[in-house]
């Protein structure tokens, strides 16, 4: 404790001597002033510390005890400051340092998205930047209603926007539209066609003459439902066909690959190269940026560096180059058949088809697996098309 | 003990008051066999590291022992740290 004092107060190591040096300390003592470390080093010398403002009574109190002292060594945080009193840079510099940092503060040093679900930050982050607001952006000159209505244009998806600009952070809010649910015009004149060939199994119609049974066997292309009417009253009439009709439809799908295939053996050889990006000024901690390796993967990690939660603009860029040797692989042939089967029944689901019956047949040739799919599902097979032929407008 | 010093202390034990505080006499605190507190010292006469000796006013206290040091030191309180083999007091 009292050395850490002596450290933030100063402190003075000095040489008391005399006949008596005892007396010094009951000098010092007497005069309430703190000393500590004290050591005999003969019958005459005394050694101590003492606080480094009491020098001056110290003297006093040992010329009263017909004593000299002497000072050996002074150490502590008033000596250290003294050391510099001439150095006016250290005056400056601190003077400058806020200066910087307040003349930095006016830069956008991070902008943070919020409100975009299907529009990228990314994207985002590109509009900004082609109207004038990325990270080094200074912040008083960002116009919101310009900023707000160029994104807006560049980007179609974006209905709303805006740009808080606090400190060195943007903070933008984006608000996403909304699409427009398709319009029908029931008042023009339609069909259903069969967008697929298949068995009908049901038919609901809501407008329009049904052409077709339950049984019936169609073809993709063919009309269903019609929506020309024929009335014994009025003639002919036509009016929007509506109607659901689902159907059995079949699929023959194939996919087929070689089980021999080229994959990666990682040598363990990694070379790493670090860069740091202060702002968009790339600055590489590397010399030699020659690769001796042939093959490799690159891998880049970006570091945001942040105090506390303060995210400065400085990243830490490290990028891993990982050798590897491409090697030949084999796979096995109910691997290979797993896997072919499940891109084929993702192709199927997204032909929009849902499987009642699957088979499977699997052949194997000259090194390639070929899995084919024969699916029955059931599925909605009509559509709303135009009238193939339009009545005449008087007819109407 | 002189007739005044008696008196005070008569009637210090009279008042259930330490006579120590009245006749300004020290107050020796001994912890363990390393440290020895001194209140009411009226300074040091002789300090080494084998033998201190303390003005206790109307007595001399005199501690011997080994690496004697001079702890903390103040108008009223003196600590002594060390070995310390013996104490004793030298009237005068």
């Amino acid at each position: 404790m009292r050395r850490s004092i002596g450290l933030i107060a100063g402190s003075a190591k000095v040489k008391i001597s005399g006949r008596r040096p005892e007396l010094a300390l009951n000098e010092l003592s007497g005069d309430r002033l703190v000393f500590w470390g004290v050591r005999k080093t003969s019958d005459n010398e005394i050694l101590l510390s003492i606080i480094g403002r009491d020098l001056k009574k110290a003297e006093a109190a040992c010329n009263r005890a017909s004593c000299a002292i002497i000072v050996l060594s002074k150490k502590g945080l008033p000596y250290i400051l003294m050391r510099f009193k001439k150095r006016y840079v250290f005056y400056f510099a601190p003077v400058l340092s806020i200066l910087i940092a307040l003349y930095l503060s006016f830069f956008i040093w991070e902008i943070e998205i919020t409100g975009n679900e299907t529009v990228t930050e990314g994207e985002i982050l590109t509009a900004l930047e082609q109207v004038g607001v990325h990270i080094g952006t200074f912040g008083p000159k960002i116009d919101q209603e310009i900023v707000r209505s160029e994104v807006i244009a560049l980007i179609g998806k974006l209905s709303w926007m805006t740009v808080n600009v606090y400190g060195c952070k943007a903070e933008v809010i984006v608000r996403e539209r909304i699409d427009k649910p398709e319009i029908i015009n029931e008042s023009e004149p339609s069909e259903v066609r069969a967008d697929k060939t298949g068995l009908i199994t049901q038919i609901n119609v809501y407008t329009g003459k049904p052409l077709v049974k339950k049984g019936d066997m169609v073809f993709s292309g063919q009309t269903l439902i019609t929506g020309q009417l024929d009335s014994i009253g009025s003639g002919v009439r036509f009016v929007h066909a509506m109607g659901d009709v689902t159907a059995r439809t079949w699929y023959k799908l194939s996919a087929g690959m070689p089980l021999e295939y080229i994959t990666k053996r990682y040598t363990g050889e990694n070379i790493e190269r670090r860069s740091i990006m202060v702002g968009n000024i790339r600055v590489n901690l590397y010399f030699n940026a020659g690769i001796s390796m042939v093959n490799y993967d690159k891998i880049t990690t970006s570091e945001r560096i942040h105090i506390g939660g303060f995210h400065l603009p400085v990243s830490l860029i490290t990028t891993t180059y990982r050798a590897y040797e491409p090697i030949k692989a084999v796979f096995d042939t109910k691997e290979a058949e797993a896997l072919l089967k499940s891109r084929l029944l993702k192709r199927l689901s997204d032909l929009g088809a849902k499987p009642t019956v699957l088979q499977y047949e699997t052949t194997v040739d000259n090194g390639v697996i070929t899995v084919v799919l024969n699916a029955e599902c059931l599925e909605q097979i009509g559509v709303v098309s135009p009238l193939r032929v339009l009545p005449e407008p008087d007819d109407r | 003990m002189s007739r005044k010093g008696n008196v005070i202390k008569k009637a210090a034990d009279l008042l259930d008051i330490p006579a120590e505080i009245i006749t300004g006499m020290p107050i020796i605190e001994i912890g363990g066999m390393e440290k020895v507190r001194i209140e009411n010292h009226k300074g040091l006469l002789e300090y080494g590291s084998d033998k201190i000796e303390i003005n206790g006013g109307k007595a001399v206290i005199c501690i011997t022992g080994s690496g004697l040091k001079i702890k903390a030191m103040n108008a009223d309180v003196l600590v002594i740290s060390g070995d310390i083999f013996k104490l004793e007091f030298c009237y005068t």
